[in-house]
């Protein structure tokens, strides 16, 4: 980047880059930034958010029209490279790092301001160029081509449609938590879903009802299925397997993602295999399934992310009961 | 026609219309296919259900009632064989080599007039403590690792990590960590090694970190010679050994609670953020390969430790020697450093003996117990002196009466116990960690981390223990 001079301190880039993004969301939704939502955003004085603004303007990186504010074209292109880097960096700690969802948004929001633009190239050809971060946002392009997008909330979505999850909201960090430890990730069939009367929804997904609660209906973006993209008659979840029952993967969940997908993958846990589970551990779990002809033992999370036809569970408790 | 450029800006825009989950699905489907294509090309004879008698063994090693009590004593066999068959070797290694080879060593030195210091330091020092270390080791390792590894081979082992999986989950950790536990209580060294059958790197650290709680064969000796001398004869008449046993068992339960509270510790505050995925195949049981195995566990594992051990023990046996040897003033160097330690240790029911020895004796734990009494002789010249600047041992009794010379109490003995269960690894286990992690960072980190432990631990027991006395 070559606004700024190395001498500066590292704490004005930071503010900078953060006041660069709020008028990239203002500017994305229409709004238009003003002191006051600025000083909101970052959690500063008025006067201080207004020196922010000035000091955008006098580098020619945003416009002022009356009260509100607005990127310049240069600006534009600053704040979709802290978004790109925010973006590559999620994506890198989702797929290739261990550090559970809930603390992306805050390491990627550390990084995001202290990676050159060279590096932040490294990572995304590193990660074969990703189009989308782990919670769905389109990641844009060096030349910062970004798509428009029009996401619909799952709150909107007319009951009964199957519809897969293309996007959920990071902030605030808590109901994101909430979302997350339902299972729910970018990618995931919704193959049912009905309204209740206290504005949550109920919904169908791998094979389990969830309630999803009103406070995190509006997070939740989704989008309906492509026409390749049926959904089977009915999924259910490997764990749900009974000892000795077998059945056929569909596909693993997309919330399984990073080693614990290759794995699963290099194990021959693909569409189409038949797996049989053959025992489980005096704990319960793990319990140990027949994947081509070699004895795997899964723990019930892992097994919670491996989805199967259902109808073959029923079919092979009749041959079990005959 | 359009430009090249007009073709790369209408890809640019096609590329965001295809499916969030492209990649996954292509993935998915390049598995599938290899795996449809695989499945068309090969026949396998017989039905691939699993053998009658093998689903039943199964059954049996799984089962919540049975699964426990074969495991218990499955290990119970393999600790009892190892001590008492490494017994007569054991001796017999000790007459051998400490006893005779000493004594022949200091005959030739001395018939070929050197200098009393070289054949101190050579003699004394580096042979000695050689040949104490082999004497210890190489028994108890030649017959605990063979059948670790025929257990291994049957298929037995990877039974007993799917059975124990749940608790250490529970700590983050992964079952097959109580394999390189088990494999610990032979030698911590090849505990580390033997970590490699974790494949996920943050299961693996801990795993490798956490190795050191496990009682090895080095520490059973001093545990147990503790144990019978300081709390046996608390016990009222008839009682004494069982309450040894039961005291060394305790010790080593403790071990395994430090080693399950380290692994949760690490796995939530250091280690959150590294990779890990779970991964354990049972294979099919299948009759071991006797001899093959016997040969490989005999080179691979135990020659291998022990060549280890005795590279660290040449030096340190030096050390020990010279220590007792070089005077500074009136005193040795030794002398000097127990003098100015104790008040130090006595904080941790410790003495400045044994801080010494532990410093000393960092290649193996084998030649703590020798270094202490040692070194307790030239102290207080008990047991007339006999002894004074060379390593021995000596029968229960006479270890009694020059510890109590020592000042020594019952406090002193359950702080050794502890101190021994909780400090550093011995020095071929630090390389073997520092091998296996690449890292001196994780290798430090191995070292102090039980070694503040153990720290804490003595002082919080000899404070509560003065207090209540």
């Amino acid at each position: 980047m070559g606004f700024f001079r190395k001498h500066e301190v590292a704490t004005t880039r930071i503010q900078l880059e953060d006041a660069l993004k709020h008028l990239l969301d203002c500017d994305e939704s229409g709004r238009g930034a003003t002191v006051e939502s600025l000083a909101g955003s970052l959690d500063r004085s008025r006067r201080e958010a207004a020196e922010i603004l000035g000091q955008l303007r006098g580098r020619g990186l945003a416009t002022a029209s009356d009260d509100t504010h607005h990127l310049t074209e240069d600006g534009r292109l600053y704040a979709l490279q802290v978004v790109r880097t925010h973006r590559l960096y999620e994506t890198w700690l989702a797929r290739e790092t261990g550090t559970p969802p809930a603390s992306w948004h805050r390491e990627a929001h550390r990084a995001e301001h202290h990676l050159e633009a060279a590096a932040v190239d490294a990572l995304a050809a590193r990660l074969n160029y990703p189009r989308f971060d782990p919670h769905g946002d389109a990641i844009p392009t060096r030349d910062g081509h970004l798509p428009k997008r029009r996401l619909v909330a799952l709150a909107s979505w007319p009951d009964g449609r199957p519809a897969r999850i293309e996007h959920l909201e990071d902030e605030p960090e808590n109901l994101y938590c909430q979302i997350v430890d339902l299972g729910l990730a970018p990618g995931t069939l919704v193959e049912d879903s009905r309204h209740l009367e206290d504005g949550s929804i109920e919904v169908r997904i791998e094979g389990r009802s969830l309630v999803i609660a009103a406070s995190l209906a509006p997070l939740i973006h989704v989008g309906g299925l492509e026409d390749d993209d049926a959904p089977p008659s009915s999924l259910a979840r490997l764990s749900d397997l009974p000892i000795g029952g077998s059945a056929v993967v569909h596909e693993l969940s997309p919330a399984c993602t990073g080693a614990e997908r290759r794995r699963l993958l290099d194990l021959g846990v693909v569409p189409g295999t038949r797996i049989r589970c053959e025992f489980a551990s005096p704990f319960g779990t793990p319990r140990s399934y027949l994947i081509r002809g070699a004895l795997i033992a899964l723990r019930d999370y892992q097994a919670d992310r491996i989805l199967t036809h259902s109808a073959e569970i029923e079919k092979e408790n009749e041959i079990a009961a005959s | 026609m359009k430009t090249p450029d007009e073709v790369i800006k209408g890809a640019d825009e096609l590329r965001w219309q295809l499916p969030q989950n492209l990649h996954d699905r292509i993935t998915e489907s390049i598995y599938a296919e290899a795996a449809a294509i695989a499945d068309r090309s090969i026949t396998r004879p017989g039905s691939s259900r699993r053998l009658a008698w093998q689903q039943k063994l199964d059954r049996i090693l799984t089962n919540p009632w049975s699964a426990f009590p074969i495991m218990v004593l499955v290990l119970g066999a393999i600790l009892w064989l190892t001590i008492t068959g490494a017994n007569y070797p054991s001796r017999l290694l000790a007459t051998l080599l400490v006893d005779k080879g000493h004594a022949l060593l200091s005959g030739w030195f001395t018939a070929l007039g050197s200098p009393a210091w070289f054949q101190g330091v050579v003699v004394d020092g580096m042979y000695l403590a050689t040949a104490w270390v082999i004497a210890v080791m190489l028994p108890p390792m030649a017959i605990f690792f063979p059948c670790f590894t025929l257990l291994e081979d049957f298929g037995f082992l990877p039974r007993v990590a799917f059975n124990l999986d749940r608790i250490f989950q529970r700590v983050g950790a992964h079952g097959k960590q109580a394999l390189t536990m088990a494999m610990g209580l032979g030698c911590n060294a090849a505990g580390v090694v033997a970590t490699r059958i974790i494949d996920s790197p943050r299961e693996r650290l801990i795993a490798i970190l956490t190795n050191n709680f496990s009682l090895c064969n080095g520490r059973w000796p001093t545990q147990i010679l503790m144990a019978s001398i300081f709390l046996g004869t608390l016990a009222p008449k008839g009682w004494g050994t069982s309450i040894a046993a039961l005291s060394v068992l305790v010790v080593a339960v403790l071990g395994f609670g430090f080693a399950m509270m380290t692994s949760w510790l690490l796995a939530r505050t250091v280690l959150r953020g590294e990779a890990t995925s779970f991964s354990l195949e049972l294979p099919p049981y299948r009759p071991p390969n006797f001899w093959k195995t016997l040969y490989t566990s005999l080179i691979d594992r135990t020659l291998i430790v022990l060549w280890r051990a005795v590279v660290f023990a040449l030096p340190a046996g030096a050390a020990i020697w010279l220590s007792a040897h070089i005077p500074v003033g009136d005193q040795s160097l030794a002398e000097w450093f127990i003098h100015a330690t104790d008040p130090f240790a006595w904080m941790f029911g410790l003495t400045g003996v044994i801080l010494l020895a532990y410093i000393v004796a960092i290649p193996a734990n084998e030649i703590v117990v020798p270094t202490i009494l040692m070194l307790t002789v030239m102290v207080t010249g008990a047991g007339g002196g006999q002894g004074a600047g060379v390593m021995f041992e000596a029968d229960n009794d006479a270890v009694l009466s020059i510890l109590t010379a020592g000042g020594w109490t019952t406090l002193t003995a359950v702080c050794l116990m502890l101190f021994s269960l909780c400090h550093n690894p011995c020095s071929t286990t630090l390389y073997t960690i520092y091998r296996e992690t690449q890292s001196a960072k994780w290798t430090v980190v191995s070292a102090l981390l039980p070694l503040v432990m153990g720290f804490a631990l003595c002082a919080l027991v000899a404070a509560v223990w003065r207090w209540v006395a």
